[in-house]
């Protein structure tokens, strides 16, 4: 029972952060495809997959979070390099902020408990 | 290079299926996820090194991708199962958006193809198949959508796609129909009917629910949707808005701005419907005329007279030289087509539109040519079929050989041949129009429509089967080519009601005392047999006109008399070949026709010039909307030759004023030679023409020029035929099929600056003459050419009376076979005796035969008796 119910939070939780994972992945630089799901997926607690993944790419793209483009590769299929749109990096920095917030909040709470 | 095993492709693409229909509702581009993936796996093959890829591999690289996550939910639920996503879709497509979408149209389409209810009540709102495949398609789209609304498709593009050409086509089809809206109304309230009348509107709101419902469900794919529209109404452009488009500019085309009238002309040649202007000459009802966007009422119709003449402006082709539009649908819009309507000709003295189901049965030709005395006489027996539900009219215009007259005309009567009354046009028509129109029993008439040329009609060609047969007897000179040779051409169709069916050949037999050659690949000659020589061949309609033979005559042969069998009082005919020294022309005016017709033809003309006289001047006139004068008196024919060459002639132009212009600039000294194509409808003022040609019959006028008249192809000409005494004026040039060569011909004979002419005259005896019998045709072609003479001197009456004399249909005279003696006493009219007519082969070759066979008989006889 108690593990269910952890196990229900953490998938809530992962849920919501992870396109705030994605967002950061991509603050620095612009990075292909293959590359960044791969990174993803080896975070560990993460626990995604790539049929998680594209589909959120994807969406992110469509609200105009991220671009993308194709380049050809010497070294096998062309390569989809992503990156973070203004748009991006404004709503990137707002999620860190409030997910600053929300952990110190928590911190908080816990001490005044 | 890695290979995929079949099983393992199938493996991913059902993956991939799957993944589709569940990621519509999660906000991403399920195209794109899917080509991220497939790179994604690519790549990790490659990283791997696989060289095969199987099923199993496959099996791995998906169970550790997964499924994708669904959004939004307050769990994250992987949905794997395709039942997941049709559940909440299911209830979506409701059976009412099946009816409303699909059955109803399909029910309403159905129902139009099969009866034409609204074609034939309303207008026609599926007038082409192109019209029917856009309706389908409409359904189809709805169906397609209704069935991924419930159970989910793999192919949301092109769901969307057809989404929006049903939106747009039905939108198209809704509106067309909105003008019945309020009788669809009253036919729901009064009688529980009027939802097919609605169809096309209950279609649309169908197709926009299903657009709605379809962008909830797959917004990433609703651009598709636009893109659809835009196909759809790309569609309808090229389909629906041609027709009316058409009626609107043919209806500004009816301008009395002659520049407006022109400018919308122009329009209807670039971006007319040719198809649509054909139909309007056929009539049809006022509702058909532009069913379009509910503006049906607005604007006068089209008449088909008016159509019949835009037809020949747009295309340069007379209307009814092309098949009648025949469709199994949609037959409300022609009334003429239709069995039970009538033909509006009928009786009349034009030959109007090919009318239903009457076609030319049988055709045959027979001739006797007489190279030495330079006449032939041709009969052409046709016989006419008509397998229409009602009594038809066939009406054909003729073309006779240059100079030529009818001499004979018998109509088989219950399979006896009847032989025609000769009299005054007026009176022989006005009899026909009483047996043929008023009685409908069995006439035939022939008059004369300008020169070389008769109008030939009968009535009626029985329906269901029923047949017609007519005889026509022509006497006509041979062109008299050289002192050593003649040229004989058959008559031919130059406008026609009826059908030539493929394969039905004229059927020609020509024999003559002379040797024969033949003129081109049409006609072969017989070896000759007991000095006869025979000419014979099967000849396609269109091939007719340029049929010749040649025909060899003696140099030495150039007087001929004959009794005057009109005059009865020992006075004789005599004709005498005469060898005139024409120099050339000091100035020829060239009229070129540069309607679509004369395609192929002007480059000919322009070839020809190389032959031009030397001594002449050359000017050319082009009739091209209105007149455009190329250029005046030059010495250099090479000028012409390349303003010809830049020519490209399309649509079709008004000759008439050209010919005005080409009259003035020929002058005194000067001749006009007429290069054009068929002319089925006038265009132009007449009178201007009239005026010239008038003041030329009486002799008086500072202009003589004479207009040589070479028409490219059969076909009607609505100029000489419509111009009073257009004879005085206008000379045939015989077409052979080559402008070039008949223009080579003309020019050779001005450069010769010879020509040979038959002179007949009537003397009081025959007595002292030196000259060869001859035949009593040689009397015909006298009173035929002395009628002319009294009709330009204004003695009509002198015109009739020798045209019902010697027997022929003259410009004031014509024939008519009636059915009975009784119908035939009412009008006054006498036929003619049958002995006296014309025949193939002449009474004395059947005396000369009938004495043969006796004489045969004789000697068998006595070689029997001798042996007993």
């Amino acid at each position: 029972m108690e593990t269910d119910f952890f196990d229900n939070w953490t998938v809530q939780v992962r849920k919501g952060l992870l396109e705030l994972c994605i967002l950061n992945a991509l603050a620095e630089e612009e990075r292909y495809g293959y590359d960044l799901v791969k990174t993803l997926i080896s975070v560990p607690g993460l626990g995604v997959t790539e049929g998680t993944l594209y589909p959120l790419l994807s969406r992110l793209r469509v609200q105009g979070l991220i671009t993308a483009r194709l380049e050809e590769s010497p070294e096998g299929p062309a390569r989809k390099y992503y990156s973070l749109t203004r748009d991006g990096k404004k709503i990137m920095a707002a999620m860190n902020d409030y997910v600053d917030a929300l952990t110190a909040a928590t911190r908080q709470v816990q001490k005044g408990a | 290079m890695t290979e995929w095993t079949d099983s393992a492709k199938r493996a991913l693409d059902n993956y991939f299926g799957r993944m589709r229909s569940q990621l519509y509702a999660s906000g991403a581009d399920a195209g794109e996820v899917i080509d991220d993936l497939g790179r994604h796996i690519d790549q990790e093959i490659a990283a791997a090194n696989l060289r095969v890829v199987t099923e199993r591999d496959v099996q791995q690289m998906l169970q550790r991708i997964g499924a994708p996550e669904v959004p939004g939910g307050k769990q994250s639920v992987l949905v794997v199962e395709p039942a997941h996503a049709t559940a909440p879709a299911a209830r979506k497509a409701h059976p009412l958006l099946l009816f409303f979408g699909v059955l109803l149209p399909a029910i309403t389409l159905a129902v139009e193809v099969a009866t034409h209810m609204c074609a034939g009540v309303f207008f026609d709102p599926i007038p082409t198949w192109w019209h029917v495949i856009l309706v389908a398609s409409v359904i189809a789209a709805n169906l397609a959508a209704w069935v991924a609304l419930r159970h989910g498709t793999r192919y949301w593009h092109a769901t969307m796609f057809f989404n929006g050409v049903a939106v747009a086509v039905s939108l198209y089809f809704g509106l067309l129909f909105l003008q019945l809206f309020p009788l669809a109304l009253i036919a729901i309230i009064i009688f529980g009917l009027g939802l097919v009348p609605l169809a096309p509107l209950f279609c649309f709101a169908a197709a926009l629910v299903v657009r709605t419902k379809l962008r909830r469900l797959a917004p990433d794919y609703a651009p598709r949707f636009w893109w659809g529209v835009g196909a759809g109404a790309l569609a309808i452009s090229l389909v629906a808005i041609p027709a009316p488009l058409t009626r609107q500019l043919a209806k500004i085309a009816r301008s009395e701005d002659p520049a407006t009238s022109t400018r919308a002309v122009r329009w209807l040649r670039a971006v007319g419907s040719k198809d649509t202007l054909l139909r309007d000459c056929y009539g049809g009802t006022a509702w058909s005329r532009d069913p379009v966007l509910g503006f049906s009422f607005v604007g006068t119709p089209v008449t088909p007279e008016h159509a019949r003449n835009l037809y020949f402006r747009v295309t340069g082709k007379p209307f009814n030289s092309v098949p009648a539009p025949q469709r199994s649908f949609a037959r409300g819009g022609w009334d003429e087509l239709n069995d039970w309507t009538w033909d509006r000709e009928q009786g009349g003295d034009a030959v109007g539109a090919v009318v239903k189901g009457v076609t030319m049965s049988q055709s045959r030709l027979d001739g006797l040519i007489d190279g030495d005395a330079g006449w032939a006489y041709t009969e052409w027996i046709l016989e006419f079929k008509n397998v229409s539900q009602r009594a038809r009219e066939a009406r054909a215009q003729i073309a006779l050989p240059r100079g030529g007259v009818v001499s004979r005309l018998t109509l088989w009567v219950n399979g006896e041949e009847r032989e025609a009354a000769f009299a005054g046009k007026e009176h022989v028509r006005q009899a026909y129009r009483e047996v043929a129109v008023v009685q409908r029993r069995d006439p035939v008439l022939v008059t004369s429509c300008g020169p070389d040329r008769v109008l030939m009609q009968c009535f009626p060609v029985p329906a269901e089967g029923g047949t017609i047969k007519v005889r026509l007897g022509i006497t006509a000179p041979l062109t008299i080519e050289n002192a050593a040779e003649a040229s004989y051409s058959p008559p031919y169709f130059l406008e026609r009601n009826f059908g030539v069916p493929k394969g039905s050949d004229h059927s020609l037999w020509i024999e003559s005392d002379q040797p024969l050659i033949a003129g081109n690949e049409n006609l072969a000659v017989a070896t000759p047999r007991n000095s006869r020589y025979g000419g014979h061949g099967g000849i396609a309609d269109a091939q007719l006109a340029s049929s010749r033979l040649r025909v060899k005559r003696n140099p030495d042969a150039t007087r001929f008399w004959v009794a005057d069998h009109g005059a009865n009082d020992g006075s004789a005919i005599v004709q005498t070949l005469v060898q005139k020294v024409a120099p050339a022309p000091k100035h020829i005016v060239l009229v070129v026709d540069t309607s679509e017709s004369m395609q192929g033809h002007v480059d000919q003309v322009a070839a020809a010039l190389a032959e031009f006289p030397a001594s002449s001047l050359i000017s050319l006139v082009l009739a091209r909307d209105g007149v455009v004068d190329a250029l005046q008196r030059s010495s250099d024919p090479t000028a012409a030759m390349n303003i010809l060459r830049d020519l490209r002639p399309g649509g079709g132009h008004d000759n008439v004023a050209a010919l005005s212009r080409a009259w003035d600039l020929a002058g005194a000294d000067g001749m006009v030679v007429w290069i054009h194509g068929p002319q089925p409808v006038l265009l132009g003022n007449l009178e201007a023409l009239q005026q010239r040609v008038f003041w030329k019959a009486t002799g008086d006028s500072t202009a003589q020029p004479v207009v040589y008249d070479l028409q490219a192809g059969q076909g009607p000409n609505r100029v000489v035929e419509k111009l009073d005494s257009a004879w005085v004026a206008f000379s045939t040039v015989p077409y052979s099929g080559k402008v070039a060569d008949d223009l080579r011909l003309l020019f050779a004979r001005w450069s010769a600056g010879r020509t040979f002419e038959w002179t007949r005259e009537r003397v009081p005896s025959p007595d002292g003459l030196s000259a060869e019998k001859g035949s009593k045709h040689l009397a015909r072609l006298w009173a035929f050419n002395e009628a002319k003479r009294f009709i330009a001197a204004r003695q009509v009456g002198n015109a009739i009376k020798l045209g019902g004399t010697y027997q022929l249909v003259t410009p004031v005279t014509g024939a008519v076979v009636l059915e009975s003696k009784q119908q035939f006493d009412q009008a006054g009219l006498t036929p003619v005796d049958s002995q006296s007519v014309p025949t193939v082969p002449e009474p004395g070759t059947l005396l000369l035969a009938a004495t043969g066979v006796a004489l045969l008989y004789i000697v068998r006889r006595r070689q029997k008796s001798s042996r007993a």
